[in-house]
């Protein structure tokens, strides 16, 4: 290792020019950055060039486009809220339904009564009447 | 997103309280986004109510496809994808592709030629009065009509949004390398625009 730092790659003037776009939009890195940069360091004509450069990227930054005015945005907010209560809203009324799920059970009601437990207490009620038919049957005879 | 501000929120979180039907959300994306997107359709359609169309249903796309959006890449590449779709199929049936003459029937415009060269000489840095600012408008806007639809929407894109290439290429559906020749053209063709509207300091 002799430390000596390594020299940027010679550019022609040309080459350099082809690169200046890329340049004042930051978007060089790495070698080709250090080489134009070294180049514009000795190369009056293509510095003055990238200060040109610069100026059209002034200018074009300076166009401000356009701006939306209240009755677009408002337009847009109509079109939408339309559109959401016109796609029956199914995100919105699952949120709903989440929302009122939640709720009950905070309240410590069950969301619902358990099915079962009807139908077990009329076979239990059968079974019983069953048992005392048999018994009847057996001591009547 | 329950209890967040929806000013401070990210546009991630945004969508997915969108997707849940906030509509605070998504009024909340429109403010954020109404004006760097009607005037990315603006640089496309360069008519205000074609812009406007196309932006409004950016915005509507956005609000259909929110429960499928996965944050994936960045929020606004997915949003001026859609943006840029909408305006390159809606250019393709609308004939508005007519070049813009740079001929001013008014005639030349001395003083707004004078303010682009010194925003041009100062690098954009010396101060501007608001009279100024809507001459200096009115003669960059017609010299950046002027470009070629790909030349001029790319420009806009690296100077107006200050996209990277990288994000732009991804938006436009193409390579890096053709974005770095599309902006090295538009400026070209940006200077004859401007030397032929008679702004010194590009001749």
């Amino acid at each position: 290792m002799n430390g000596q730092a390594t020299q940027p790659r010679e550019l022609s003037c040309e080459q350099c020019r082809e690169l200046l776009s890329d340049y004042v939009d930051k978007e060089l890195a790495g070698e080709d950055l250090a080489a134009v940069e070294h180049h514009m360091s000795t190369c009056e004509k293509c510095a003055t060039e990238s200060t040109r450069v610069h100026g059209l990227k002034s200018i074009a930054q300076h166009w401000q486009g356009v701006a939306p005015d209240k009755k677009f945005h408002d337009s847009v907010m109509e079109r939408y809220i339309t559109e959401s209560q016109m796609m029956a809203s199914k995100p919105f009324k699952e949120a709903a339904d989440s929302q009122r799920e939640a709720q009950l059970n905070a309240a410590g009601e069950p969301a619902e009564k358990p099915k079962g437990l009807p139908v077990a207490l009329v076979l239990s009620i059968a079974v019983a009447l069953a048992a005392i038919a048999f018994v009847i049957l057996k001591y009547v005879r | 997103m329950a209890g967040e501000p929806t000013q401070t929120a990210t546009d991630e979180a945004l969508m997915e309280a969108l997707a849940g039907g906030d509509h605070r959300a998504f009024e909340e994306l429109l403010s954020r986004y109404e004006t760097p997107v009607l005037t990315f359709c603006y640089a496309f359609m360069r008519h205000r109510d074609a812009a406007e169309d196309m932006a409004q249903e950016t915005f509507l796309r956005v609000f259909r496809n929110a429960r499928h959006y996965k944050p994936i890449a960045k929020f606004t590449t997915w949003l001026y994808k859609i943006a840029a779709n909408l305006c390159i199929n809606e250019l393709k049936k609308r004939d508005l592709r007519k070049a813009v003459s740079l001929d001013d029937p008014a005639g030349p415009d001395p003083d707004g030629s004078r303010i682009v060269g010194r925003i041009a000489s100062t690098q954009g840095t010396a101060p501007l009065t608001e009279a100024e600012r809507r001459e200096a408008q009115a003669l960059i806007d017609k010299a950046i009509q002027h470009l070629p639809d790909d030349q001029r929407t790319t420009l806009v894109m690296v100077e107006y949004h200050h996209m990277a290439y990288q994000d732009i290429a991804e938006i436009l559906g193409v390579t890096v390398s053709a974005i770095k020749m599309r902006v090295k053209r538009a400026r070209e063709t940006l200077r004859e625009a401007l030397k032929i509207l008679q702004v010194e300091e590009m001749k």
